[in-house]
């Protein structure tokens, strides 16, 4: 064998030995920590497109939301998110969320830009405690620890970013000696608030497998208080044992919650279930049943109980699977006297002229169709059908006596401190930093309890408000999407592995 | 000479070749993405291709 042939092996060989090896080192990522970028000027096996494509315009997202995976090599602990972009006027919110719960949809968001903040900052006293910022119309307290040992009146704080746990109590409330039943059917997840005092949590439901999906359909249902899940494992009931898509309705099934020596307070109840699933019925001796952000009524034509609701979202999407089940809904508003009114009698209120309140009106199935103006604090839907899904930035309730919001304003889209006399704002925001014309802002989140499908995480981007379909061209124009992840690194594991050992 | 140098380079460059796509795609088969993700193997695949048809050429005229 000549020279140069031994010359030309030992280099290529050494070569792919090189390359091999990095490939191994970039995938097993040793030292725990990766950077991987995408600035959409070509493609990035790790972070996916921004997705669907009928919302975005180039890398300008146009509706929302958008969503992205990220594919990552192997187990890390946290990310840190870093996007870079330009936001038009009129937009006052973009988000970031990662996957949380599959079965439920559940994203848990971070903020990203708000202008409602942002404005604020401009404006009103501000105290900041690391990420933390209070800022109040006109300056009362001096600390933040002060504002949370003595909060003012609910009514006058918002916030952002941030649980705050006031004690919600209803001096009123007394514990209904009658049982409720909520004969509505429901499909798949939801979750509401109720309320007790100095009575057991019961519920009883009935739930129904419809089976058209090929998969089981297992129900979950999960207690909260304060925001903490009272019991750790969850009330479940398993798949009626037909995991194929057949369409056989099994005869229904109960699922009793019965909580005894209970607090008195809110809780939050939370039916995790797909939506081959149908709650039948609930019946309870609660009298507060209030339906957090949405709630989606089964086609079930042969039901006769109420369908209409009432609501105090300030805007309110509607959406439909049933070509069948296409509708106009009457959204009206209640004023102090109506609701007052309805409360006294116990009757639905009627509009009083035709042109009063706004009508959604559901022209195409798979469409989500949105309420045009801010609506006021509470509104009575008139549903000409069921099979339709209501989601908004508020609760959802079958009548006005079951109607309760502890929760503390959010900072949302249609946020007016002024307009809602609110003086102070309590939020867990970083403001982004600007960079040339780009704003860049970051983001992190825990990727230990999030939902991951082969090793693939889900992103999304939220830009409230922003409608493909109004289609003025205004959006979000995204820069660049940065993420640095971070793990244990291999000579930790072994450190680990030798300890435990 | 350079003729001869040439053929050993075209030669060389097939096994080079020939052996990474083999091992990379069983690094594929055992962990996916892992070569993917860096390495557009079809451009790997090509010159492997070309350099094939060139190595064939200089063996015929040996």
């Amino acid at each position: 064998m000549s020279t140069f042939r031994i010359k030309l092996r030992i280099a290529w060989i050494t070569a792919l030995i090189a390359v091999v090896f990095w490939l191994v080192w970039m995938n097993v990522v040793p030292g725990g920590k990766i950077t991987y970028s995408q600035n959409f000027k070509g493609h990035n096996d790790f972070i996916g497109n921004l997705t669907p494509a009928e919302r975005m315009s180039d890398n300008k997202i146009i509706g929302d939301p958008v969503y992205f995976s990220l594919r990552v090599p192997r187990r890390f602990v946290d990310v840190k998110l870093t996007l870079k972009y330009k936001i038009d006027p009129g937009l006052p919110i973009i988000e970031v969320g990662v996957l949380k719960d599959m079965a439920t949809w559940q994203y848990e968001l971070k903020p990203i830009y708000n202008a409602h903040l942002d404005d604020l900052l401009k404006h009103w006293s501000v105290l900041w405690e690391g990420d933390m910022i209070l800022l109040q119309r006109e300056k009362k307290f001096s600390t933040i620890n002060e504002f949370l040992k003595n909060p003012p009146a609910s009514g006058k704080i918002a916030l952002y970013n941030y649980d705050l746990n006031t004690n919600f109590i209803l001096p009123d409330y007394q514990a209904s000696s009658s049982t409720i039943t909520m004969c509505r059917p429901i499909t798949g997840t939801y979750q509401f608030y109720t309320y007790i005092k100095n009575e057991k949590l019961s519920y009883d439901f009935t739930f129904q497998d419809l089976n058209r999906n090929a998969d089981p359909d297992p129900v979950d249902i999960y207690v909260y208080y304060n925001d903490k899940q009272i019991s750790a494992e969850p009330k479940h009931l398993d798949d009626d044992g037909v995991t194929s898509d057949t369409g056989l309705q099994t005869p229904p099934r109960h699922l009793k919650l019965n909580l005894v020596n209970l607090p008195e307070g809110v809780y939050k109840i939370g039916v995790r279930a797909n939506n081959d699933i149908v709650t039948r019925m609930i019946v309870t001796p609660q009298s507060k049943m209030a339906f957090i952000n949405k709630i989606n009524l089964a086609a079930a034509s042969e039901v006769s109980c109420g369908r209409n609701l009432f609501t105090d979202s300030r805007q309110i999407q509607a959406q439909t699977v049933y070509s069948d089940n296409l509708q106009t809904i009457k959204v009206l508003p209640l004023t102090k006297g109506e609701i007052e009114g309805v409360l006294a009698v116990g009757t639905e209120p009627l509009p009083t002229s035709p042109s009063q309140g706004e009508e959604l009106v559901l022209t195409e199935a798979f469409a989500q169709f949105s309420t045009t103006s801010d609506l006021p604090k509470m509104s009575y839907l008139i549903l000409q059908n069921d099979g339709v899904m209501l989601s908004g930035d508020g609760l959802f309730s079958f009548s006005q006596e079951q109607f309760i919001n502890p929760k503390i304003r959010k900072i949302d889209v249609n946020f007016n401190a002024d307009k809602e006399g609110i003086d102070y704002v309590l939020a867990n925001y970083v403001p982004p930093v600007k960079q040339g014309d780009w704003l860049v802002t970051t983001a992190d989140f825990d990727l230990q309890n999030v939902y991951k499908k082969w090793n693939k995480h889900s992103f999304l981007i939220s830009v409230p408000g922003l409608k493909t379909e109004t289609g003025n061209g205004a959006g979000v124009t995204v820069g660049e999407i940065k993420v640095e992840l971070s793990g244990t690194s291999i000579w930790e594991k072994i450190y680990k592995t030798i300890n435990d050992k | 000479m350079i003729n001869d140098k040439l053929k050993i380079l075209i030669e060389e460059l097939f096994y080079a070749l020939t052996v990474s796509l083999a091992i990379f795609g069983v690094m594929e088969i055992i962990r996916p993405r892992l070569v993917l993700a860096y390495i557009n193997l079809s451009w790997l695949l090509l010159a492997w291709l070309v350099i094939g048809v060139l190595y064939l050429f200089i063996d015929k005229n040996k």
